[in-house]
């Protein structure tokens, strides 16, 4: 059941001031972007039309909170089929980047970015790696690729993903509804 | 009798046919070049090519027309069938009487237009344009109707009055419309182009009014009018511009007598009046459907739970800031407790009232609960507006209104996510369905279905009308937005326009007779009519030739065959049947409306069927007598095959119905008897479906 008493009716206004979230309010529920959803063969509790409709409704923390709003594998079919024109996968993006910035990014995905940070890449180049590629007669490469960092920079992800107080804040907002 | 037999540039010769010593046969090469002429006082038989070309060539005739080029000649049968059709034929005419042409006169060309709302308008506007006198008659003592109650108009939110005014603008230009305020018909007699109506009126109580106003300051009488204030005395801002007196809640103190400056009268008048008109435009429109029969919603029971009506009324007058809103859809409608159908504009009125709320309050939450949300046509463009305009939409009708903690619980099941949820509002608005306001069909015999004149909705009804010289226009049809009301009124000045344009209308029309020596007044008929064509006058049953479309269900309903079609009758269909049928033979009685076409189909598209199946034109399904079937038996046939149209197609109305009915019985009767099961068929065949047909015919032949 929907608590609609915990509903933020200004959620649904907050993702579409963000960029990709403009068409949200065109949504009727047709359900073409969940029928058409690669990720929704293998997990069927991934549901597009459902994270809409919540939106819609301003349940906030039930969206937010929902680890299923990352499975998004961002192929755009549900956007080239959406008969209101909708961008269905921009429109989960902006509602992923207002989750990151509230601090309900996953630790999984936070441990990757600190990663790509730090290296440049998701995995890790070692000695052995390197001894490896000697002896298979390929050339070295950079442990750390610097640039990757430098964009993560400019895009200013990091900030976002880390910024703990708005989680806090939050968390201290239902609280107090709560009781 | 004459049998004119076309021979169709020679392909078909029959020299030695023998019609008999009181016939002549009279041959013709080309029929359709060269029309002989029949005279409406005989009777012929016309055998040459399809009844549906024969028909169109010869209106008006007392004939039976015998297919030779699309049952001989196309399917390659051989010659002695065609002369046994054309002898089948002959027999058939020997016992039918000859119809004269009936002729109504329109005598008084001058309408009248029952409702002085959009579509009544609309038509006296027309028809006046056209030098029609048209009598305008409204129930109320205003114009408008129920534009007039509503603050805007879908889907551009215009306010009503700019929609209403130039249309009563353009209106009152002409001189030739009287018009009746407070005025209801009493009775109505006679015929197209000549009723009389008594009209009754009630009077306005304002006789002289200078329009001051002051009488409303005075009144100490508050009525809430569906969600507006007004006092007993008041003014509705269209025409006339004159004051009245709502003598319902009048407490006759006096006090505007006092300050006016004209002249009132405060006793009720009633005035009675007789006019003459030649046809009659019904635009009584329609009314919302009471929302308090649905209990669940809580109308009535929980104050503040409002109609769209109130609610639209409260927001325009500002009395009600809402900051919470929950319009709730299709009360009432597509329902088989209240009304079965969708009554296609409330949904519209519900986007106008969500649209209308933020449009003055933008903060206000908006939710709309419907089970479907019906834009149709252009009309999603504004459901689009709304919806980015912010209303949220839940799929689902809600459950039930409750109260908990002051404010308003509507408990619902939202189908995009398929969870349960309770929505806490402050004002809850139900978005009711339409019926329309049939207080004067009755008076005026216009048949029902359902809720609606019976014309509205089957379009495969071809020439069925209501009884000729009374129209309905806009909602009295069906609930119309006021751009399809303008449509509607503009096609029914049309047609009166058109009925005005002759001096009398001669036709030949195939109506039932009762033979009043035969009739023991056992009322079957009446019961069977679709149109209500049959009623009990002094004691006699009497047919309405108005109404009656010649179906001929009544003549074989009839257990003393006192009924007959003109026409046809049964004891021509037995002569027809005993003459045509012999041993091994498949007897068709095919629907001319359908089945028929599909023989005709068969033979352009080259479907071969055995030369065994004779087939005979009849005018409904419904019209066969189980006795025509036991007299096809006796004379040896194979087996029977009675083509008609689909359920919900019929001509007229439900004859395959009862076709179907008395299928069954006589199935069961028959097998009694040591018949096959299969041996009477009935088939449903549409126009074109020429395989099917041929297909069963071929099956049962084996």
């Amino acid at each position: 059941m929907i608590e609609l008493k915990n509903a933020d009716p200004n959620f649904k206004w907050e993702i579409i001031k963000r960029e990709g979230g403009e068409g949200l309010l065109k949504c009727f529920g047709c359900s073409d972007c969940a029928a058409s959803c690669p990720v929704r063969y293998f997990d069927e509790r991934y549901n597009p039309r459902k994270i809409i409709r919540l939106t819609l409704l301003g349940m906030k923390k039930e969206v937010l909170s929902s680890p299923f709003l990352w499975f998004c594998a961002h192929c755009h079919a549900c956007t080239e089929r959406c008969p209101q024109g909708i961008m269905v996968a921009e429109v989960i993006n902006a509602i992923k980047n207002y989750a990151a910035e509230q601090d309900y990014c996953p630790e999984g995905y936070k441990m990757q970015l600190d990663l790509l940070n730090k290296l440049g890449r998701l995995y890790e180049i070692e000695d052995f790696d390197l001894r490896k590629r000697e002896k298979l007669g390929l050339p070295p490469i950079n442990k750390i690729i610097s640039e990757v960092a430098k964009i993560l920079e400019h895009t200013g992800i990091i900030e976002r993903v880390h910024s703990k107080n708005a989680h806090a804040n939050l968390k201290s907002e239902t609280r107090n509804t709560n009781e | 009798m004459r049998v004119l037999l076309c021979t169709c540039d020679r392909a078909i010769k029959l020299p030695d046919l023998d019609v008999g010593p009181d016939n002549t046969i009279e041959q013709y090469d080309n029929m359709c070049k060269k029309k002989p002429d029949i005279t409406h006082d005989e009777k012929v038989v016309i055998a040459g090519c399809s009844p549906n070309l024969m028909e169109t060539l010869f209106p008006n005739v007392n004939a039976e027309f015998v297919n030779l080029y699309e049952h001989i000649i196309l399917v390659g049968h051989p010659v002695y069938k065609a002369k046994d059709l054309i002898l089948a034929a002959i027999e058939k005419m020997k016992v039918i009487t000859p119809v004269k042409p009936k002729v109504f006169t329109i005598d008084n060309k001058s309408a009248l237009v029952i409702g002085g709302g959009v579509a009544g308008i609309e038509v006296a506007s027309q028809l006046a344009q056209n030098s029609i006198n048209v009598h305008l008659i409204e129930k109320t003592p205003f114009l408008g109707g129920m534009v007039a109650k509503l603050d805007r108009l879908y889907p551009e939110g215009t306010p009503y009055s700019h929609t209403l005014m130039p249309h009563i603008g353009t209106m009152l230009k002409n001189k030739n419309i009287e018009y009746s305020f407070n005025t209801e018909i009493k009775d109505i007699k006679g015929k197209v182009g000549n009723y009389k109506i008594m009209l009754q009126t009630r009077s306005r109580g304002v006789i002289d009014c200078s329009h001051c106003g002051k009488c409303i300051d005075v009144c100490p009488v508050n009525v809430d009018d569906e969600g507006k204030k007004r006092k007993a005395i008041f003014y509705v801002p269209t025409y006339p511009e004159t004051y009245a007196i709502d003598f319902k809640t009048c407490t006759k103190c006096g006090e505007c007598i006092k300050v006016c400056l004209g002249k009132i009268e405060l006793e009720e008048k009633i005035t009675e009046k007789e006019i003459r008109a030649g046809a009659v435009v019904v635009a009584t429109g329609l009314n919302w459907y009471d929302v308090s029969k649905v209990e669940e919603y809580g109308y009535h029971r929980l104050p503040g739970v409002m109609g769209t009506l109130e609610f639209e009324r409260a927001i325009a007058s500002g009395t009600l800031k809402p900051k919470k809103v929950v319009i709730i859809y299709c009360v009432g409608s597509r329902d088989s407790k209240h009304l079965p159908y969708c009554s296609k504009i409330c949904c519209f009125l519900g986007l106008k009232e969500a649209k209308l709320v933020l449009d003055r309050y933008p903060n206000t939450q908006v939710y709309i609960a419907a089970m479907d949300m019906r834009s149709f046509g252009t009309f999603e463009y504004f459901y689009n507006t709304v919806r980015e305009k912010g209303v949220t939409f839940i799929k689902g009708k809600p459950s039930e209104v409750i109260k908990r903690d002051g404010k308003f619980v509507v408990r619902t099941e939202d189908l995009y996510t398929n969870e349960l949820l309770e929505i806490e509002a402050d004002t809850v608005v139900l978005s009711a369905g339409f019926v329309a306001d049939n207080a004067t069909f009755d008076k005026l015999g216009i048949k029902l279905n359902g809720d609606f004149p019976v014309i509205y909705g089957n379009a495969s009804l071809g020439n069925i009308e209501l009884p000729r010289g009374i129209f309905t226009a806009g909602s009295a049809t069906f609930p119309a937005g006021v751009a399809d009301t303008l449509v509607d009124a503009r096609k029914a000045a049309f047609s009166v326009l058109s009925l005005f344009k002759q001096d009398k209308i001669e036709a030949i029309l195939a109506n039932a007779l009762v033979n009043e020596d035969l009739c023991s007044v056992c009322r079957m008929c009446i019961g069977t009519c679709p149109y209500n064509a049959i009623s009990i006058v002094d004691d006699k049953i009497k047919v309405n030739e108005e109404l009656c479309m010649g179906c001929g269900i009544c003549s074989i309903t009839c257990p003393s065959y006192a009924s007959q079609l003109e026409l046809f009758n049964p004891q021509g269909l037995s002569n027809q049947i005993k003459a045509l049928v012999r041993k091994g033979d498949i007897l068709a009685l095919l629907c001319r409306w359908s089945a028929y076409n599909a023989t005709d189909r068969a033979a352009y598209d080259k479907y071969m069927y055995p030369e065994n199946v004779k087939i005979i034109r009849i005018p409904c399904s419904g019209a066969v007598d189980p006795t025509h079937i036991m007299l096809a038996l006796i004379s040896g046939a194979k087996g029977i095959l009675i083509g008609g149209c689909y359920p919900d197609a019929c001509h007229y109305v439900r004859g395959n119905f009862l076709a179907k009915a008395r299928e069954q019985v006589l199935k069961m009767n028959l097998q009694h008897l040591g018949f096959k099961k299969d041996i009477v068929r009935l088939e449903w065949i549409g126009k074109d479906e020429a395989n099917k047909f041929v297909e069963i015919v071929k099956e049962m032949n084996k």
